[in-house]
């Protein structure tokens, strides 16, 4: 079970969080996408060996959206950080 | 009946207190223990030769080792709430009166009738299962039944298990695996540099290997450093635990198994299941001891060696007293000696050296018979060993030499580490030739194998180890005996008649690998598939290495290119009572309640579970089953009118200068127009355009919103609006809070509900002008901040009713009291269903995660001109192309027909030719007002088949009725009631 280190509550087990998905799939503007750019935003995901960004919710905690960098072998962590700070 | 303990040594037995004598019952006979025994030993020094029987072919087995690699002594303890199967009679300790039972066979382990299946084992290969029984396929849940009765493991218990278990979580900077040399030197070293340890050992006693000898030396070594670590307040030392898993980040499960140790105790659990969060890992788990193979090596009295000497020393009891001892290094002498001191007549030594130096001089000096370069080729007896089938063996050639009569054969394939943490801990693996094993390779990843684990076998060399690892310092390379003149033990010519088996449990033999090498079987994870090899409850540990070995033979592989197959948690069986813990009923499931839970009890409710909520389904006082008071309920609400409790439904506040924006991004539908004081009903999609959940939303302020969702989605739709907004659109000021529990809510509906709100709050102007559809005034009761919303799901006039959640008892009450005057009813969830399915209105079942707005005649309330979740996908090409499920009511063909659970909807008859399902029910109910059977579905294209007649069919209940496509809104088409 993963130790995750939440930026506002400290490490906390895997339990606590919810997953969230890929974290560099960006939203594109709906009004200025073709049908195969939203498809692939809604449907198309990649499933890296190695280096991963994920969007993770501390929703037994701050209920925070964090967005982790994990080793999809090693389930080593390396940077975590709020995603609401990582885009403004 | 007298009772004895023939094979019991006159004095000795670590582990044991001869002070004491004490009995249980095996297969309903009585036997004799000391306390401190094993089911294994005790069982051993009362002579009896069979305790189990083999999984596929029903063979007689007797224990084969000391520990939890035993593959055949599989028992079944206790009996009713306390039966526990499949226990491993080596790890066991016996209980005074406890009653164990053999298993897996018919009458019982000593008489099976199912051993027939034995004589008919050539008819029986790998994968005979499998190909048998493949014909038809239809017929394979017919065999299954027959097959499972006859190969199986100990009966599952059918009462709730009686025992308490429980949980623990602690962190601790060293976690070490075992508590032989190699782990108490490490757990002395940490400790003594000031690490928090935990300590664990699988025995009820410290010291692993060096409790299957007696030295002067390591006894001596064993009683200080006991002492010592005794003395560590930061060391804990926790006996009869053993590591079971091993997690990422360093989280490690660990079976403690209570009771067995300390004794049945008030108030303490049987099992405590540990995790375990550490800074190192060490695996001091110990080698593990392999067989030979030869003809018959299976049979009761054929075991290994070094467990046979352990059961002397540790309990005390002698396996056989004329043993033939086998093996191929020094080890079998000092076990030959073991067994004389302890007054045995060793028959003979079977060295499979043909030059085995001067341990063997030394012995054969004292005038046991000595055999060099010499094999075990059979195993005779069919019950019980009687005789082993020696045969010279060199490079030159093989002749049989002598049957030499035993009541034992002890064998000794060498040790291989233990590798399952290590494996599991994701630590790489290198074969070595010199030990005929594969090695752990060190990691630098927080754990480390030491000893025994690591392929040092040697005390000293185990104490250094120890004490490095524990002082976290790099060990030195291994000291690994070289190549030698040692045949690994699988390397063994078959000379001689007689089954050779790898895996005990599973039966699985040197010929069924053959077998599966020649069928093109190449991968080891395919051959354990197969071949069941090593799929038991002693994880392959002594024959995952020769099967391997064999394979590797087969298919001209080397070994250290065959790989190992995967392993993983646990080591050992773990009981779910102990990963259940004290999660078991109530505790496990946890139950919410609404403020006026008790009152509902007290009106007879019969509750039931949505989401963590229990809500009322009905009352009983409405009628007798729930299909009786649900028509009592729905015809009163619309006749005069009723009340139900709906705190469950979600609510969330949302607030802030961009709050309009941010739900009209959240929703199909414009919110940001919302006058203070209106609500409006809302959808909201997933990004993919399904619909994700409704509600409706009120502007309760400038800049604040009151929004509702279902009861089912409330937190995934909390979660959603939250990655809304820190996500999708981090720029905006919003706030957002889930207040589900600080309001207490009550529906009020039915022609006469203006009535009771009036009475309720006598100076509240109720008229429409105030409190028109989708309005809303805040006033107080009790008070208390009370708001009084105007929404509708029943279709009736009707209003929602909210109040601080420790007021809503009482808010509870006094509209029972002023509803009862009225001549209005209190009704329950499967009511509000009936009441929302003649109106036509959706719910989950409606919402299923497929549908979009257009599909449940809902797409009038998506914005096209505006950005909101889920928008876009809607003009994606698929959602418009014809065949889509839409959402229709039914009325059924018979009145008081009731729809089958799960119907499909097929266009004719079920009593033609079979036919594809153009849709499905999604909600039924009968209709009191319309007083007929009434659904809603989704069928194919259904918008434009009203009108038709389908059939709603079940072929797995046989039930077919006919219905007629209607509009889902079934009454008030045109609202009036509503807005009465």
């Amino acid at each position: 079970m993963l130790l995750i280190p939440c930026p506002h509550c400290g490490p906390r087990p895997e339990t606590e969080f919810v997953y969230g998905g890929d974290a560099r799939v960006k939203r594109p503007d709906p009004s200025n996408s073709s049908d195969e750019q939203w498809a692939a935003y809604i449907y198309e995901r990649e499933n890296p060996k190695g280096q991963h960004q994920e969007l993770w919710l501390h929703s037994a905690g701050c209920h925070l959206w964090l967005i982790i960098e994990r080793d999809t072998v090693t389930h080593a962590i390396g940077s975590v950080r709020a995603a609401r700070e990582d885009q403004q | 009946m007298k009772v004895s303990q023939p094979n019991r040594t006159s004095k000795g037995g670590r582990l044991i207190d001869r002070g004491k004598t004490c009995e249980f019952q095996f297969d309903k006979r009585t036997i004799l223990f000391h306390p401190g025994d094993s089911i294994a030993s005790a069982l051993l020094a009362s002579g009896r030769p069979i305790i189990g029987r083999s999984f596929k072919l029903h063979r007689p087995r007797g224990v084969y080792a000391l520990g939890t690699d035993e593959p055949n002594a599989l028992v079944t303890t206790g009996f009713g709430p306390s039966l526990t199967p499949n226990q491993r009679a080596t790890v066991t300790l016996v209980e005074e009166g406890m009653s164990v039972s053999g298993q897996n066979a018919w009458p019982n382990v000593q008489n099976d009738l199912f051993g027939l299946l034995d004589r008919a084992r050539s008819l029986l290969p790998a994968g005979f299962y499998y190909k048998t029984f493949m014909w038809p396929p239809s017929q394979w849940l017919r065999y299954e039944g027959q097959i499972r009765k006859m190969a199986g493991l100990g009966p599952p218990p059918v009462e709730a298990d009686s025992a308490r278990y429980a949980h623990r979580n602690v962190h601790t900077d060293v976690l070490i695996a075992g508590a032989g040399p190699a782990g108490l030197s490490a757990a002395l070293a940490a400790g003594e540099a000031g690490q928090d340890v935990i300590l664990a050992s699988c025995s009820q006693a410290l010291g692993g290997g060096l409790l299957n000898h007696q030295n002067a030396v390591t006894d001596k070594w064993l009683a200080e450093i006991t002492k010592k670590l005794e003395a560590l307040p930061n060391v804990q030392i926790m006996k009869m635990t053993t590591v079971v898993g091993v997690y990422e980040h360093n989280l490690f499960t660990l079976s403690e198994r209570v009771a067995m140790r300390d004794g049945r105790i008030e108030g303490q659990p049987e099992e405590r299941f540990w995790q375990v969060r550490s800074g190192r890992f060490i695996i001091a788990a110990g080698g593990i001891e392999r067989p030979l193979l030869f003809g018959d090596n299976d049979r009761p009295g054929v075991m290994l060696a070094g467990a046979a000497s352990g059961y002397i020393w540790r309990y005390g009891v002698m396996v056989g007293k004329s043993p033939v001892i086998t093996g191929a290094d020094d080890r079998i002498y000092a076990i030959a000696r073991d067994f004389l001191d302890a007054g045995a007549n060793v028959r003979a030594v079977v060295d499979l050296r043909e030059e085995p130096g001067a341990m063997a001089d030394l012995l054969a000096a004292e005038g046991v018979r000595v055999e060099r370069g010499a094999i075990v080729a059979r195993a005779h007896g069919r019950r019980r060993v009687n005789a082993a089938e020696v045969w010279r063996y060199s490079k030159s050639g093989a002749n049989k030499l002598e049957l030499i009569s035993t009541d034992a054969i002890l064998t000794s394939g060498g040790y291989g580490p233990a590798l399952q943490l290590h494996a599991q801990a994701r630590g790489k693996l290198n074969w070595n030739a010199g030990l005929n094993a594969f090695v752990p390779v060190d990691n630098s990843d927080g754990h480390i194998s030491i000893g025994g684990a690591r392929g040092s076998f040697d005390f000293d060399t185990a104490i250094s180890e120890g004490l490095s690892a524990g002082r976290n310092e790099i060990l030195p390379a291994p000291v690994l005996s070289d190549a030698t003149n040692v045949p690994a033990p699988w390397d063994l010519p078959k000379l001689s008649k007689g089954t050779r088996f790898v895996d005990f449990q599973n039966d699985v033999a040197d010929k069924d690998i053959e077998l599966a090498a020649r069928e093109g079987y190449r991968s080891i994870e395919h051959v354990k598939r197969y071949t069941t090899l090593g799929m038991g409850t002693d994880q392959g540990r002594a024959a995952g290495p020769i099967g391997l070995a064999l394979l590797a033979a087969a298919t001209g592989q080397e070994i250290a290119d065959t790989g190992v197959t995967t392993f993983r948690p646990p080591t050992t069986p773990v009981t779910f009572g102990a990963v259940a813990g004290a999660t078991m009923g109530e505790v496990g499931h946890a139950i919410r309640r609404t403020a006026a839970d008790k009152f509902h009890e007290a009106q007879g409710a019969s509750f039931i579970d949505a989401g963590l909520w229990r809500r009322p389904r009905f009352y009983k006082a409405n009628g007798a089953t729930v299909g009786e008071a649900y028509r009592t309920e729905a015809a009163s609400v619309r006749e005069s009118g009723g009340i139900i409790d709906v705190s469950t439904l979600g609510k969330i506040d949302v607030q802030g200068p961009d709050a309009g924006i941010f739900l009209d991004k959240l929703y199909t539908n414009r919110m940001s127009s919302l006058r203070l004081g209106r609500g409006r009903y809302g959808l909201m999609l997933r990004e993919d355009g399904r619909i994700f959940d409704d509600g409706v939303v009120f502007r309760i302020g400038e800049n604040r919103f009151h929004l509702s969702c279902t009861t089912g989605g409330a937190s995934a739709v909390f979660q959603h609006i939250e990655h809304a907004l820190q996500v999708l659109w981090p720029g905006l000021e919003v706030y957002v809070t889930p207040v589900t529990e600080e309001w207490f809510a009550v529906a009020v509906s039915g022609p006469l509900a203006r009535d009771l709100l009036a009475n309720l709050l006598p100076d509240l102007d109720v008229t429409n002008a105030t409190l028109p559809l989708m309005g809303m005034v805040e006033t107080t009761l009790f008070n208390r901040r009370l708001r009084v919303m105007r929404i509708s799901y029943s279709g009736e006039l009707s209003y929602e009713i909210n109040i601080s959640a420790d007021w809503g008892a009482a808010l509870w009450q006094r509209l029972c009291e002023l509803s009862s005057k009225l001549g209005m009813i209190t009704y329950g969830t499967e009511a509000m269903g009936a009441l929302r399915i003649e109106k036509g209105h959706i719910t989950h079942a409606e919402a299923d995660g497929r549908t979009i707005p257009d599909d449940v005649g809902l797409g009038g309330l998506v914005d096209k001109k505006k950005d909101a979740i889920g928008i876009r996908s809607l003009s994606l090409p698929f959602f418009s192309e014809a065949g889509r499920k839409q959402l229709v009511g039914l009325v059924v063909g018979d009145q008081k027909a009731s729809v089958p659970i799960g119907g499909q909807i097929i266009a004719k008859d079920a009593g033609s030719a079979s036919q594809p399902s153009i849709g499905h029910v999604t909600s039924w109910a009968y209709s009191s007002e319309l007083e007929r059977t009434i659904a809603l579905a989704l069928i194919k294209n259904g918008h434009s088949m009203v009108g038709e007649k389908v059939f709603i069919v079940s072929p797995v209940m046989e039930e077919s009725v006919e219905a007629k496509v209607v509009d889902p809104v079934f009454i008030d088409k045109e609202g009036t009631r509503i807005r009465a």
